[in-house]
C-alpha cells in the first residue's frame, strides 16, 4: 500500500520551526486539526480518487490561509485505498489510531466505503462517504457514517418521478443493465420492464437489444457504466431504433460523450453534478470558478460531493467548536448548509436530502431535463 | 419473447458474422503458429490490441486517412510485433531447446507485458475511432443493413481470401505448408526454417492487426480488449480443430453465430458461459473439431 501524506501548516518549513521553539502548552493547543480523506489514489479508478483529493486539499489551503478553523490549522492525511475493500480497512484504521484524525472522508466506490465504515464505526470516527451510492452503506444502523452522495434507491427514485411527471405517456420499459449490484439496484424500482442483463466488460449487445426491441417498448432504460454505455446507445442508433432513451449515473462522465458522440443526443439520465444542472446555484458557480482557478480544469461530480463533504466536516467542528469525534459527529447531524447540489441536510441515516439532477443529451452536451 | 421479425433475423445474422470474422482472424493466427512451431501464442489478442492503437494512432495523426490505409497501417504494426516478438524470445527459447510448455508460459508472459505497455502508451480509458463507414443504413432489395458490419464482413472474407491465395499459389506460402507438416523434411528441401517462421508470425499478426481495426471501430480500442476476444479466438481455432486454417475461418465464424444466437435464444447474461458450454459439447462429438467433418470422410 503506497501512502501520501501531505501536510498543510501554513507557511510551510518556517511556521513548523516557529512551532517548535514557541511553549508546549501553546504549541498544543495551536496543534493542526487532522482530517483524513482517502479513496483510489493508484490503480483503475485512481481520477476519482485524485478529485477526492483535489477539492480537499484546496478547501483546506484556502480554509488555512484565512486563518484556519477554531484558530487552528487543518492538517489533511491522504490514504489511497486503492479501490479494493481490504485496503480500505486497513487506511480506516490507520486514521484512526496512528494518524488520530478527528473525520475521514472516502471512499469512492461503495465496497471499500463499506468496510471502512465498519471500521470507523468500532473506532468511534465520524465518516463522510463521497461517491459511494449503494444503499446498505447507511442502513447497517452505523451512527458514525455520513454520505455527501445521492444514495443509488433515491436516484432511481427521483428519476421514476421525473419520466411519470413530465413523460406521463412513457408505460412500457424495456431494461438493459449490467449484472451486479450496481444493475439490479436500478432494475429494482421499475417494475413493468422486459428485462435483459449483460456481464461487466461486454461488446457486443445486439442480441439483448433485439430482445427488448421484440417486446415493443415505450422507452428503454440502461444501466450501466459508461463504457458499456455508450455501446448500448451507439448499438440501439446502429440498429436505427428510435424510442425515448435512459440512462444511469454511471453514463455521467465526460467520457460518455467522447465514446457515444452522436449516439449521445436525446438520452436523459440523472446525475449527481454537472454545469448544465447548477446554472441557478450559486454555490456551484462559485464552487466551478474555484475549481478552473485552481486546478484549470472544469469539476467532475467526485470533486463536487468530496467539496460538499469537507465543508460541512469543517463546518461541523466551528459548531462543535472541538475537533473532538463525538462532538463533531453531534454537530453533523445539525448540518443546513448550501452545497454546490443544492440546500444539504442529512436525514435520519446519514443520507442527504437533495433533488436529483437530471441531464438531456442535446447536441453531445449535457443541459438540464427538468428546464 | 415475441417472434422475431425478417429484418430482426437478418441483423442478427449480419452482426453475428461480423463479429464472427474478427474472431476468424484471431483463430487464424494461433493456428498457423500452432502449425509452424506447436506453440499455443497467448499473446495473440495483445498483438491485435496493439495493431488497433497503432491504427488509431495513425488516424490521430492522419486524419484523413481512408479505411484501406488505417488496415493496413494496423496490419503492418501488429505484424512487425509479432516478428520482433518471435525473433527476440520464441526463437531464442527454441535454441535453447526450452521445453515447449515452458515457450508457452512465455506467451502469457508477452501478452502481459503488451497489455501493461500499452496501458503506458495510451491509457487506461477506452478510445474511440472516428467514423470509418456511412452511418445511414445500406438498402438491399428492402433488407436494411448497417454499412460498418456489412464492410467489415467483406474485408474479413476478402483477407482470409487473399490468406488462402498466399498459401497455395506463392513460393514463400507453400514453404511455409511445407514446414507446417514436418520440419525436418522441409528443411531438406531446403526451406529456411527461422525465415519461414518469422513469415508465420508476421502473417499471424497481420490477420490480427486487421481483426484489430474491425473491432476497434465495431466498439472502441482499450488496453485490455486483446484479453477476452483473444480467448474468443483461441477457442474459434480449438472450435474448428487447432493447427487447421481452413477450421480456423469456419470456427470463428461459427462462435461469433453461436454467440449472438444463443442471447437470443437463451440468456443473455451468461452469453459467454453458454458459448463455453457449446464449445465443449462440440468437442465431445467431434474430438478433432470441425475439421473432423470432413477429414474423417477422407
Amino acid at each position: 500500500m503506497t501512502t501520501n501524506r501531505r501536510r498543510f501548516i501554513g507557511g510551510g518549513l518556517g511556521a513548523v520551526a516557529l512551532a517548535g521553539s514557541r511553549s508546549t502548552l501553546w504549541a498544543q493547543s495551536r496543534e493542526p486539526i487532522k482530517v483524513g480523506a482517502f479513496g483510489p489514489m493508484s490503480g483503475n479508478a485512481a481520477a476519482q480518487g485524485q478529485s477526492i483529493r483535489e477539492s480537499v486539499e484546496m478547501v483546506a489551503n484556502l480554509k488555512n490561509s484565512a486563518g484556519g478553523v477554531l484558530g487552528r490549522q487543518i492538517e489533511i492525511v491522504i490514504g489511497d485505498d486503492a479501490g479494493k475493500p481490504e485496503e480500505a480497512a486497513v487506511v480506516a484504521r490507520r486514521f484512526a489510531t496512528r494518524d488520530q484524525v478527528s473525520l475521514a472522508i472516502g471512499s469512492v466506490s461503495s465496497p471499500a466505503s463499506l468496510a471502512a465504515a465498519q471500521v470507523f464505526r468500532e473506532e468511534e470516527l465520524p465518516q463522510i462517504v463521497v461517491s459511494g451510492t449503494a444503499q446498505r452503506i447507511t442502513t447497517q444502523g452505523n451512527e458514525w457514517v455520513f454520505r455527501s452522495a445521492v444514495p443509488d434507491r433515491k436516484l432511481v427514485a427521483d428519476m421514476v418521478e421525473f419520466i411519470n411527471e413530465k413523460m406521463p405517456k412513457l408505460r412500457r420499459f424495456g431494461f438493459v443493465y449490467v449484472n451486479d449490484d450496481f444493475g439490479k439496484g436500478g432494475f429494482d424500482a421499475f417494475l413493468e420492464a422486459a428485462e435483459e442483463r449483460y456481464s461487466r466488460g461486454d461488446l457486443d449487445f445486439i442480441g439483448q437489444l433485439t430482445r427488448i426491441r421484440s417486446t415493443n417498448p415505450d422507452a428503454i432504460v440502461e444501466w450501466s457504466r459508461y463504457t458499456e454505455g455508450a455501446l448500448i446507445h451507439r448499438q440501439i442508433k446502429q440498429m436505427g431504433w428510435e424510442l425515448p432513451r435512459f440512462g444511469s449515473d454511471g453514463i455521467a462522465a465526460p467520457a460518455f460523450l467522447d465514446l457515444a458522440k452522436e449516439a449521445a443526443n436525446g438520452v436523459i439520465y440523472p446525475t449527481h453534478f454537472s454545469p448544465a444542472t447548477s446554472a441557478n446555484l450559486p454555490a456551484a458557480q462559485a464552487f466551478i470558478a474555484l475549481v478552473r482557478k485552481t486546478y484549470n480544469k472544469p469539476p467532475d461530480y467526485v470533486h463536487a460531493q468530496a467539496f460538499d463533504a469537507i465543508n460541512i466536516a469543517l463546518a461541523a467542528i466551528e459548531r462543535a467548536k472541538s475537533d473532538d469525534r463525538t462532538a463533531v459527529r453531534n454537530a453533523m447531524r445539525q448540518t443546513d448548509y448550501q452545497s454546490v447540489r443544492g440546500p444539504f441536510k442529512f436525514d435520519q441515516k446519514g443520507d442527504p436530502t437533495l433533488v436529483t439532477h437530471m441531464v438531456r443529451i442535446v447536441d453531445v452536451k449535457e443541459t438540464d431535463a427538468r428546464n | 419473447m415475441g417472434a422475431l421479425s425478417l429484418s430482426q433475423l437478418i441483423d442478427l445474422v449480419v452482426g453475428g458474422l461480423a463479429i464472427g470474422c474478427v474472431y476468424s482472424l484471431i483463430a487464424l493466427g494461433f493456428a498457423m503458429i500452432m502449425r509452424a512451431t506447436n506453440i499455443i501464442h497467448f499473446a495473440q489478442g495483445e498483438v491485435m490490441m496493439l495493431g488497433s492503437m497503432c491504427g488509431l494512432t495513425s488516424l490521430w495523426l492522419l486524419p484523413a486517412l481512408p479505411l484501406p490505409v488505417v488496415i493496413a497501417v494496423g496490419m503492418a504494426s501488429s505484424g512487425l510485433i509479432a516478428v520482433a516478438m518471435e525473433l527476440a524470445v520464441y526463437r531464442t527459447l527454441r535454441r535453447r531447446r526450452v521445453p515447449i510448455m515452458n515457450i508457452i508460459t512465455a506467451t502469457v508472459g508477452m501478452s502481459i507485458l503488451c497489455i501493461n505497455a500499452a496501458r503506458i502508451i495510451w491509457g487506461s480509458e477506452p478510445l474511440r475511432f472516428p467514423e470509418l463507414f456511412a452511418t445511414t443504413a445500406y438498402d438491399f432489395g428492402g433488407v436494411r443493413m448497417s454499412p460498418q458490419l456489412f464492410w467489415i464482413m467483406v474485408m474479413g472474407v476478402a483477407i482470409m481470401g487473399a490468406l488462402q491465395l498466399f498459401l497455395k499459389h506463392t513460393p514463400t506460402g507453400l514453404a511455409m505448408q511445407a514446414v507446417a507438416q514436418d520440419h525436418e523434411a522441409a528443411q531438406l528441401m531446403g526451406a529456411n526454417l527461422t525465415r519461414i517462421m518469422a513469415y508465420t508470425f508476421a502473417i499471424s499478426g497481420m490477420m490480427a492487426g486487421a481483426a484489430g481495426i474491425m473491432l476497434g471501430s465495431m466498439f472502441f480500442a482499450f488496453f485490455e480488449m486483446g484479453f477476452i476476444t483473444g480467448l474468443k479466438g483461441f477457442v474459434a481455432a480449438t472450435l474448428g480443430g487447432l493447427g487447421s486454417i481452413a477450421g480456423a475461418m469456419l470456427g470463428g465464424i461459427l462462435f461469433g453465430l453461436i454467440e449472438t444466437f444463443s442471447t437470443v435464444f437463451l440468456s443473455s447474461a451468461y452469453k459467454d458461459g453458454i458459448g463455453m458450454i457449446l464449445l465443449i459439447a462440440i468437442l465431445l462429438v467431434l474430438p478433432s473439431g470441425l475439421v473432423g467433418l470432413w477429414q474423417k470422410r477422407r
